[in-house]
């Protein structure tokens, strides 16, 4: 039975261009990837540098985040999900749900943004449905990078310089100096967007997901 | 200050001694063990199982460290040593007409680094407590993060 990670929410609420359609070509190409895994019994891994700083910045950005708002906060390893809706948030309390997105660098931090991210948003809207809370924090962290991005960006740089992959101790400073954010005030490293629970907008989830099955049984499932 | 290997500043694609901080041993965890074509220092490729670790380079693993990881993990299937922390350090061994230095695996199961200890004169000891009374989260996740004895986990667990 088809369910919805929540971050992949906003790939299926993406309008179709045309009124005729029931749904949108991203969804299109969602579901039938969706169901070429469960075909095939291989799963369609993504991850990419910026997901990798996520990953291996994360248990470090819910610290910093604790220590800047002066609260205890520990990772969720617990897997929620209800008859639409699947997904495992970052933090959840009583009556909120935190997830934690760190920011590549200064220039994709959003200090200036005034309203989250739609896919996000989306996000953690099924993450409030299938906790069952009222409350969402969305939270940007500018995290630095890794030792290993550092080294690499480090050998990137030589060969772009003709040094032919040797890493002087010049240009390693020089580039955990760009990398590292220690400089940077704490209230530069933190974003945090707040909002609430859209009854409305999980209901209009819940609808999607039903118009999804649809689709799947009648476009998708003749190959089983 | 300490200092810094030169090689620590090329990145080979594995760990290797210069990937030790000087005198210092590193306690590694594995997470998957496998068989990868290596390319050697001569260009050729060759077939090695290698170690992936928990935020680390790769380690490629000769006889003599999985015997050792196999003593460690008290199994020789590499499918058991998922999970399995590992402490490695530096050996000077005779290879090539030379003495060099080499990575190996203690045989012994690495001592965990101490939890901090929260007791209720420390700086953390009010937000814990709210956060275990509040119902956010549970004295379990507060011990993953730190000691505590019996006496003070009533403390803080207690209106």
């Amino acid at each position: 039975m088809f369910k919805i990670r929540c971050s992949a929410i906003g790939q299926i609420m993406t309008n179709p261009r045309s009124k005729s359609e029931l749904i949108s070509k991203t969804t299109i190409t969602y579901l039938e990837t969706w169901q070429k895994e469960r075909l095939y019994n291989r799963y369609k891994s993504f991850h990419s540098k910026y997901t990798d700083k996520g990953t291996q910045q994360e248990s470090w950005a819910i610290d910093f985040l604790a220590d800047q708002t002066n609260r205890f906060l520990a990772k969720n390893e617990t897997h929620f999900n209800n008859e639409w809706i699947t997904g495992t948030p970052d933090i959840v309390l009583s009556d909120t749900i935190i997830d934690i997105k760190c920011s590549w660098d200064p220039f994709t931090f959003p200090l200036f943004d005034s309203e989250p991210d739609k896919a996000y948003w989306w996000q953690l809207q099924g993450y409030m449905d299938i906790c069952d809370k009222e409350k969402a924090e969305l939270t940007y962290i500018l995290a630095d990078h890794t030792d290993e991005e550092i080294d690499r960006e480090c050998k990137r740089r030589s060969y772009a310089l003709g040094m032919d992959g040797d890493v002087t101790i010049e240009l390693y400073d020089a580039v955990q100096k760009e990398l590292t954010y220690d400089d940077i005030p704490n209230d530069l490293r933190i974003k945090t967007f707040s909002f609430n629970r859209d009854q409305k907008a999980i209901d209009s989830i819940h609808d999607r997901v039903e118009v999804c099955r649809e689709y799947i049984e009648t476009y998708l499932s003749g190959y089983e | 200050m300490s200092k810094t290997h030169w090689k620590k500043l090329v990145n080979p694609e594995y760990l290797g001694v210069y990937s030790l901080d000087e005198g210092k041993d590193m306690i590694v965890t594995i997470k998957a063990v496998s068989r990868q074509m290596v390319k050697g220092a001569d260009g050729k490729d060759q077939e090695c199982t290698v170690a992936t670790l928990d935020g680390q380079k790769p380690l490629i693993v000769n006889r003599t460290n999985a015997k050792t990881i196999a003593k460690v993990a008290g199994s020789p299937y590499i499918e058991d040593w998922q999970g399995v922390s590992i402490t490695l350090y530096p050996l000077k061994v005779k290879a090539f007409g030379d003495i060099v230095e080499a990575l190996r695996v203690r045989a012994q199961k690495p001592q965990m680094p101490k939890l901090e200890e929260i007791t209720p004169t420390h700086p953390a000891w009010q937000k814990c407590k709210e956060a275990v009374q509040s119902g956010n989260f549970t004295i379990e996740q507060i011990k993953s993060k730190y000691s505590i004895t019996t006496e003070n986990e009533a403390i803080l667990c207690s209106k």
